[in-house]
């Protein structure tokens, strides 16, 4: 080596600590910055020695100093995978969980007056009706006023139902577009980055940036993500991400999401159920196959779905035991407002009937009744009608008749007109009608939502909800720890530690100053020559 | 493994946010008077229990004023009933007197009295309680007695000494239905309907008092009147009929040894209505018993959704001593450990 090289090693090595502290103040610079991979410096030894026909074998070199090869991320990609796809299980419970506590707040009647405790009290109004007051006005007007009141919650839910399903809906299409833009920026920051690999920059900011969408993707849904190569030719490839949605019923990649600088957007049906659309480039233009076919998509049906996106559409559909479908199984807003009507209309219809027809009455073929079985005492009539002109009754519409409400029709005591004024057989079948088990059935055939009574079956409801709430909740806990236990992992190796950083601050402060000595110990070393050799006898 | 201080704020932060919660949730706890849950979600099985003894306990509340007002009644009646048997024994006086051949116009005016007696008798079993006859049966909106001028006693318009149950007329025979009529209450003793939709009567109790039960109908072998007051009446009418020396008509018919007979009869009759009256005072007793038995039983309806409702404050305070114990070790945890690192160490 010259005189000089020595320099040049010095020199390196100052370059190389200067350029590690910059990386450790990057590093500190961003421990709060979200995705932020912790970055090191890779350096090797450089030597500049070869070997030649001339080379003596006493010529040895120390080395040309130290070389910077690059700046790495560190980062473990098998985490990232397994991270992912906590946090499409952590999405969709999340999801669940926010549906059900929406609808919790409707249907939820503990430790307050509502439409158990209306049953309730209706039921004490026949009592009192019962107890030495049959045929006195002042008894059978506090039924109505209590049945009034019943309607009224009624109503009321099912009200609050409809604002959280509308709510809901429109949540549900904010996060699509949501995430189509998430989509179309996962899409572009790949091109920035292919333009980048092409230049041979690093992008390491934006892979970054990607990580962080990557995670957030992965809460709408369960997706399989792969880093491929791209050939530019000549030899030449590139990194291509691949995003396929992955099919729930066979755990296998499905339609594709994102293909390098391609995407296919996410499009809601009129059923709320989604389709992957045509893999598209920036253009707008369909993306053909090697075949010249367009790249498979389609409906992500019943059962394919996971993650937020399709735990919302659960919840904003889910007819559970109301659903003809059995793989429908999630009891979302429609389960409860199927419940809501049932009540409503199986209760109205009971007190109908007993307040028109006698008992043992048979329905004729044609909905009709014979004209012997109906009641003809007077008051007779429908108690229960729906107040919107249509003729199903709903929780949404159940209203005491107009009949009711202006003394037209009222409570039958007896279904003999010919009874003396205290007969009370038909108040006492209203008083028992609150403790028969009545079967409430679900829309596949033989199902059974509820055997009981109709406060029985609005705890029901409440139970039911209470015990998916708790469930989810559960699930979503464990899916949350196990979650934050696999950031804390990836953080492990990717995340920013001060006290490292402090150390390695301090370890290439040193180094840094130890390479400035050497070259003022150089410098002295070349003043001897220079200024101090050959000036003997002078 | 590697902790960064990234994952150790994150994991600190979730932790403070659990102690955070706990003490949020003690602190409800108290605030609450123990309640222990707000929906069925924070805890379906004790949520489902809790409205089952609500419910039970709403229906208990439901059937204690039932009961309530049928032991109203049943006073009512029973107080009536010592009110007839009051006018009896002032009937049976009179009546007395007269057998022992009272001289000059004290016959005419001893069935003067009687007269007045069956009257009362009359307006006092037409008793109201509340809007309701007593003795009504169960046609309460109607009193249910009558007594007409010429000293028939009707029962909801139907002469009572008619009602033959051997009769052929058919009036007769719808009329004597009115002894079959039931009232049926639910007071908690497990009322249900059987296939016809008519009650199961050992599941309710029948509130409905028959006047004409308790005072009798229809007529004996002889042609006197079972009724009581009918007797009464007669013999009212048979004094009446006396001369100025106290003597009672033997043309067309023997009036004294009607007299005689009737006076026997009013006798052997009260023996039915004290049956009648007894009858009336065990139904009496039984819903006594009956409401301490629901009185009893909403006691412990009271006592078991409290204990599922709510923990006792002591427990409750503990549980909030010990959040309050767990938040502070939290913090002190996360002052010492979140603070410093190496770098407040450099020089």
């Amino acid at each position: 080596m010259a005189s000089f090289g020595d320099f040049v090693i010095a020199r390196t090595g100052i370059m190389s600590s200067q350029m590690a502290l910059n990386i450790t103040g990057q590093n500190i610079s961003n421990i709060n910055t979200t995705g932020y991979t912790r970055r090191s410096l890779d350096q090797t030894t450089f030597v500049l020695n070869g070997s030649g026909l001339y080379r003596s074998n006493n010529s040895f070199s120390a080395g040309a100093g130290v070389m910077m090869n690059g700046i790495s991320q560190l980062r473990d990609p098998y985490l990232d995978i397994r991270f992912r796809d906590e946090m499409s299980n952590v999405g969709s419970a999340d999801a669940l969980l926010g549906g059900l506590e929406q609808i919790q707040q409707v249907i939820n009647d503990v430790n307050k007056n509502g439409i158990t405790t209306q049953f309730q009290d209706l039921l004490d109004k026949f009592g009192q009706l019962n107890a030495n007051k049959v045929g006195i006005d002042e008894f059978k007007n506090l039924i109505k006023n209590s049945a009034q009141s019943l309607c009224q919650l009624l109503n009321q839910a099912a009200s609050k139902l409809q604002d959280v399903k509308e709510n809901y809906e429109m949540k549900y299409n904010e996060e699509v577009v949501n995430l189509n833009d998430l989509i179309d920026n996962i899409r572009n920051i790949n091109e920035q980055i292919r333009k980048a690999d092409i230049n041979g920059d690093l992008a390491l900011e934006l892979r970054d940036q990607r990580n962080v969408m990557l995670d957030e993707l992965s809460q709408y849904m369960k997706v399989d993500i792969t880093y491929g190569k791209e050939s530019l030719g000549s030899g030449i490839e590139i990194e291509k991400l691949t995003i396929n949605v992955v099919d729930d019923s066979t755990g296998k990649s499905g339609y594709t999401l994102i293909d390098g600088i391609n995407s296919a957007d996410i499009i809601v049906n009129s059923d709320y159920s989604i389709k992957v659309g045509q893999l598209e480039d920036k253009n707008g233009n369909v993306v053909l196959d090697d075949k010249g076919n367009p790249i498979k998509n389609g409906p992500i049906k019943q059962g394919m779905g996971y993650g937020a996106l399709e735990s919302m559409r659960q919840i904003i559909t889910g007819k559970g035991e109301y659903s003809p479908d059995a793989k429908d199984t999630t009891r979302g807003i429609p389960y409860y407002e199927e419940s809501l009507n049932q009540l409503a209309k199986t209760f109205a219809d009971a007190m109908n009937k007993l307040n028109t027809l006698k008992p043992g009455a048979v329905q004729q073929p044609d909905g009709s009744y014979l004209d012997a079985d109906k009641i003809k005492s007077e008051g007779a009539g429908n108690l229960f009608a729906p107040n919107d002109g249509t003729t199903d009754i709903t929780a949404a519409n159940i209203d005491i008749s107009d009949d009711w409400r202006n003394g037209r029709v009222n409570i039958v005591s007896s279904v003999d007109e010919n009874a003396p004024s205290d007969a009370n057989d038909n108040i006492l079948r209203f008083q028992a009608l609150f403790s028969q088990n009545i079967k409430f059935e679900g829309a596949q055939a033989g199902s059974v939502v509820y055997n009981g009574t109709f406060e029985g079956f609005y705890a029901n409801m409440q139970g039911v909800l209470g015990l998916d709430y708790q469930s989810t909740a559960a699930v979503y806990d464990t899916y949350a720890m196990s979650a934050d236990e696999l950031n804390n992992s990836r953080d492990a190796v990717s995340g920013v530690d001060l006290n490292e950083e402090g150390v390695n601050m301090i370890q290439y402060q040193k180094a840094f100053a130890a390479s400035c000595r050497m070259m003022t110990a150089l410098d002295e070393v070349m003043d001897k020559v220079i200024n101090g050799m050959g000036v003997v006898g002078r | 493994m590697r902790v960064t201080t990234t994952s150790t704020i994150r994991t600190y932060r979730s932790s403070l946010a659990k102690a955070t919660l706990g003490q949020y949730n003690a602190m409800n706890l108290v605030l609450n008077d123990g309640r222990l849950f707000s929906s069925f979600a924070d805890s379906p099985a004790r949520a489902t229990e809790s409205y089952r003894l609500h419910s039970a306990y709403a229906k208990n509340q439901t059937h204690q004023e039932t009961n309530d007002t049928m032991i109203s009644k049943f006073e009512q009646a029973h107080s009536s009933m010592q009110q007839i048997s009051d006018l009896y024994s002032n009937a049976l006086e009179q009546a007395m007197k007269a057998e022992n051949a009272p001289t000059g116009s004290a016959l005419k005016e001893l069935g003067t009295t009687l007269k007045g007696v069956a009257e009362n008798m009359v307006y006092t079993l037409n008793v109201k309680y509340g809007d309701k006859y007593v003795f009504a049966g169960a046609d309460g909106d109607n009193a249910p007695f009558e007594l007409t001028d010429d000293g028939k006693v009707l029962f909801r318009g139907i002469d009572v000494d008619s009602l033959d149950p051997n009769s052929a007329d058919q009036v007769i025979q719808d009329a004597l239905k009115m002894l079959d009529e039931h009232s049926y209450v639910d007071i908690g003793l497990g009322f249900s309907l059987d296939a016809n939709q008519e009650v199961i009567p050992s599941t309710a109790f029948d509130s409905s008092i028959s006047g004409l039960n308790i005072m009798g109908y229809g007529k004996d072998g002889n042609g006197n009147p079972n009724n009581m007051i009918s007797i009464i009446s007669r013999l009212g009418e048979i004094y009446s009929q006396s001369d100025e020396e106290g003597n009672l008509p033997t043309q067309p018919n023997d009036l004294a040894a009607e007299a005689d007979e009737l006076f026997r009869k009013m006798q052997d009759t009260f023996t039915n209505v004290n049956t009648e009256w007894a009858t009336i005072t065990s139904r009496a007793e039984f819903l006594q018993s009956n409401d301490k038995r629901l009185e009893t039983t909403g006691d412990q309806l009271t006592e078991q959704f409290t204990s599922v409702d709510k923990t006792d404050m002591a427990d409750a305070l503990t549980s909030f001593a010990y959040a309050q114990y767990t938040y502070n070790a939290a913090l002190r945890v996360g002052n010492q450990v979140l603070s410093q690192s190496f770098i407040d160490y450099m020089s």
